[in-house]
């Protein structure tokens, strides 16, 4: 058979069926960007919550008192520094401030600005931040959502805070979060730790919980319980807890999304298979002719089957970039609503462009098998039948 | 309710005070001389911040003073102490230490210690301060044998808060200084003295020269905090696993012809250590604590513990021998070995 000829006959076959082509191309187009868009987007999240624990603190102690977390006292972290394998503990001042004019809280958050950030977000921030212009003053970074409720009360370039004791203390706005750094969350105002005590009434020996670092977590467990045996009123976050807390949800989540898939690939792969037993007489006919023709059955089943591979891999390739686009681009509508929009753990959102080849090719394998499978039963039972028959 | 609204806010101003041991600065008295006057001799600390647990001690006509009992021992260790002196919290004034009633582990915040030491001349001050904040009564001699038993565990504590200090001091340093040629400095307090006078840091808080001051005497001493890194390719030559993905257990050795050896736990390292023919230079091993470098010969191992390396049963290494018995107890190790008393036996007996 001359290559010349199968791919003119290749073509004119296309042409010619172009109606049922276009279908089976937008079916496609459809269900790949359906599948690749919630692979991108669980896998993009994985990986976000994996870097998210990665910067957390091993392990968070609060004080309680009936049953609620109060301040810290900072002769606590001295005190945990002395337990083999914490390698840092880390005092941090945060809280909500009480907004009047709107009856809304903003969150502060004190920050050392020379202390090692550990997460990525606020590293960003810093390293473009001229430290010195903004430790010279009162200064403060703010959210989005914090600037249009101070631009609603005229507070363009400052906002004047009171203590707890009625203390004024008038903070500039030093520069609002890029809108990308969703991580930053909206309500949220970061500023010298010192100036966060003073609005947030912390003293300087108190702190609103302690984080720390622990280098060999074969060890954690082991200081879980030299924390908890320090004190009556401690509360012990482990990091373990936080990543299983994720996890469980995740799970779930991914579960769910199990099931959808194989729901969405059998639906697709009866509607293929729908479509192609289909064999129209012309198609018979046509396959009847390139028989008497001389072509073999191989012959006969590698061009329908190229036929319809280079509408399943358009098909992919289109609604892959779509797909891309939709997770990357547009940060996922709806769909990212469904992964984490009622889950109440402060899951912060920046969305990297990673994409895990292994997994594209996996989705790749499963939907080009279903769809040749669909194609080559009814066109192998077409070339079977005698050619004269067929042509009849 | 008012009542009760009324004792919060009284009690939230009383905490939003400062520091307990903190004085108005005109009524701290300043014993030593020199440019560095305001800060202890020892640890360059602010001696108005910490004036109550102040003390001061002359020795051949000098006098130098100090942030707390704990800096006047560790810096004077086999010294006699006899012209040492001491604030009164009562007075706050400069008294004979040997004549002082010192109340030891009040609930009051300690200088350098989490075992708070203050010091007062009359005998019912120090009872009503007890009665008050709880704690003992001693006297001078006795403090200090305390405060040198608390010595190891105080130092301990105060290289860890170092340590994270010298790491801001260093991004300070660099981020609000722009005198770039600073000379190297062994006192904390002349550090800070010049770092306050030529650094052109804008003005820097005590906290923060603090933090530079330590970082510039850091910078001096030989510092041993970096992990063990191996190469990816990097096989143990006793069992041939690659070595980097347990950097938990990393051990290295150089030979003398800078051959590099990776190890994936102690046990196989005196294996080859043991058999080796090569002319052996340095050795290495990780701290089980802080998953850091330390040379093999100074540091300190626990075999037959409950912690597993890769290869199963280990030898664990650390840093201080203290560390090791810390180890040993919370483990349920058998034993605590310097590098010496590891033998071919007990290497052979973890296989
Ligand atoms: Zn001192
Ligand atoms: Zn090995």
């Amino acid at each position: 058979m001359q290559n010349k000829l199968f791919y003119n006959f290749l073509f004119l076959l296309l042409l010619k069926h172009r109606i049922k082509h276009i279908s089976i191309f937008i079916i496609s187009t459809l269900i790949v960007f359906i599948l690749s868009s919630v692979v991108l987007l669980s896998n993009a999240l994985q990986e976000e919550i994996n870097t998210t624990l990665d910067s957390q603190a091993d392990f968070v102690i609060q004080k309680m008192r009936a049953g609620k977390s109060v301040n810290t006292p900072l002769s606590w972290s001295d005190e945990f520094r002395e337990i083999e394998g914490i390698s840092q503990a880390q005092p941090r001042v945060y809280g909500q401030y009480f907004f009047k004019p709107n009856a809304e809280h903003f969150t502060i958050v004190g920050i050392d600005f020379f202390d090692e950030q550990k997460s990525k977000n606020l590293q960003k921030l810093i390293t473009n931040l001229d430290m010195k212009k903004f430790l010279e003053k009162p200064n403060m970074l703010i959210g989005h959502g914090v600037k249009a409720l101070l631009d609603k009360y005229y507070f363009f370039d400052y906002y004047v805070f009171k203590t707890p004791h009625q203390k004024k203390r008038k903070v500039n706005i030093y520069q609002i979060f890029p809108k990308e750094s969703s991580l930053l969350s909206n309500d949220m105002i970061i500023m010298d730790i010192d100036l966060a005590r003073e609005i947030l009434g912390i003293s300087e020996e108190q702190s609103t919980d302690i984080a720390l670092y622990n280098p060999n977590e074969l060890e954690a467990e082991n200081i879980y319980v030299k924390l908890v045996l320090k004190h009556a009123d401690i509360r012990v976050i482990q990091k373990s807890d936080i990543a299983k807390a994720y996890k469980r949800l995740f799970n779930y989540k991914g579960g769910l999304f199990l099931i959808l898939y194989m729901i969405v690939l059998l639906t697709f792969m009866m509607i293929l298979y729908q479509r192609y037993s289909m064999v129209q007489s012309s198609d018979k006919k046509e396959i009847g002719i390139l028989r008497a023709l001389g072509w073999s059955i191989k012959d006969v089943i590698i061009l329908k089957v190229t036929e319809s591979f280079m509408v399943a891999f358009g098909a992919f390739l289109l609604g892959f970039i779509l797909a891309f686009f939709f997770v990357f681009v547009l940060d996922a509508p709806l769909l990212s609503n469904i992964f984490y929009g009622y889950a109440n753990l402060p899951m912060d959102i920046s969305l990297h462009r990673s994409i895990d080849f292994s997994l594209v090719s996996l989705l790749f394998l499963f939907y080009i098998l279903p769809f040749m499978t669909a194609v080559l039963i009814p066109s192998w039972k077409a070339s079977v039948i005698d050619p004269l028959e067929a042509m009849r | 309710m008012l009542k009760l609204l009324l004792s919060l806010a009284l009690l939230s101003t009383l905490s939003f005070a400062q520091m307990f041991q903190t004085v108005p600065a005109q009524k701290a008295q300043l014993l030593q001389k020199g440019d560095a006057k305001m800060y202890c001799h020892a640890c360059g600390m602010n001696l108005v911040k910490f004036y109550k647990t102040s003390h001061a001690y002359t020795k051949n006509g000098v006098t130098h003073q100090y942030c707390s009992l704990h800096c006047l021992v560790n810096e004077n260790l086999h010294s006699d102490l006899i012209d040492a002196k001491v604030v009164d919290v009562s007075s706050l004034k400069f008294i004979n230490a040997h004549d002082a009633y010192y109340v030891i582990g009040s609930s009051k915040p300690g200088t350098m210690t989490m075992n708070s030491k203050y010091a007062f001349a009359s005998q019912k001050d120090a009872k009503a301060f007890v009665k008050a904040n709880g704690g003992k009564i001693y006297n001078f001699h006795e403090a200090v044998k305390i405060a040198t038993n608390d010595c190891a565990k105080n130092n301990k504590m105060i290289d860890k808060k170092r340590t994270m200090a010298s790491k801001k001091g260093a991004m300070m340093l660099h981020k609000l200084c722009e005198n770039k040629n600073i000379p190297e400095f062994h006192s904390f307090a002349k550090a800070k003295t010049y770092i306050l006078a030529h650094g052109n840091c804008g003005t820097l808080k005590d906290k923060q020269a603090q933090a530079i001051a330590i970082y510039l005497v850091k910078k001096a001493l030989p510092s041993q905090v970096n992990p063990i890194v191996a190469p990816k390719d990097a096989k143990c030559p006793v069992c041939g696993m690659f070595v980097s993905k347990y950097p938990k257990w990393i051990a290295k050795i150089t030979t003398k012809e800078h051959k590099e050896h990776y190890f994936d736990g102690n046990g196989d390292l005196m294996q080859f250590y043991f058999k080796s023919k090569e002319n052996l230079d340095k050795i290495f091993v990780t701290d089980y604590y802080n998953i850091t470098a330390i040379p093999a010969k100074e540091a300190w191992y626990v075999i037959g513990s409950n912690i597993y390396g890769p290869m199963g049963d280990e030898i664990i290494s650390f840093a201080s021998k203290a560390d090791a018995q810390r180890f040993n107890a919370d483990h349920f190790g058998k034993k605590v070995l310097s590098f010496d008393e590891i033998t071919e036996d007990i290497v052979e007996t973890l296989r």
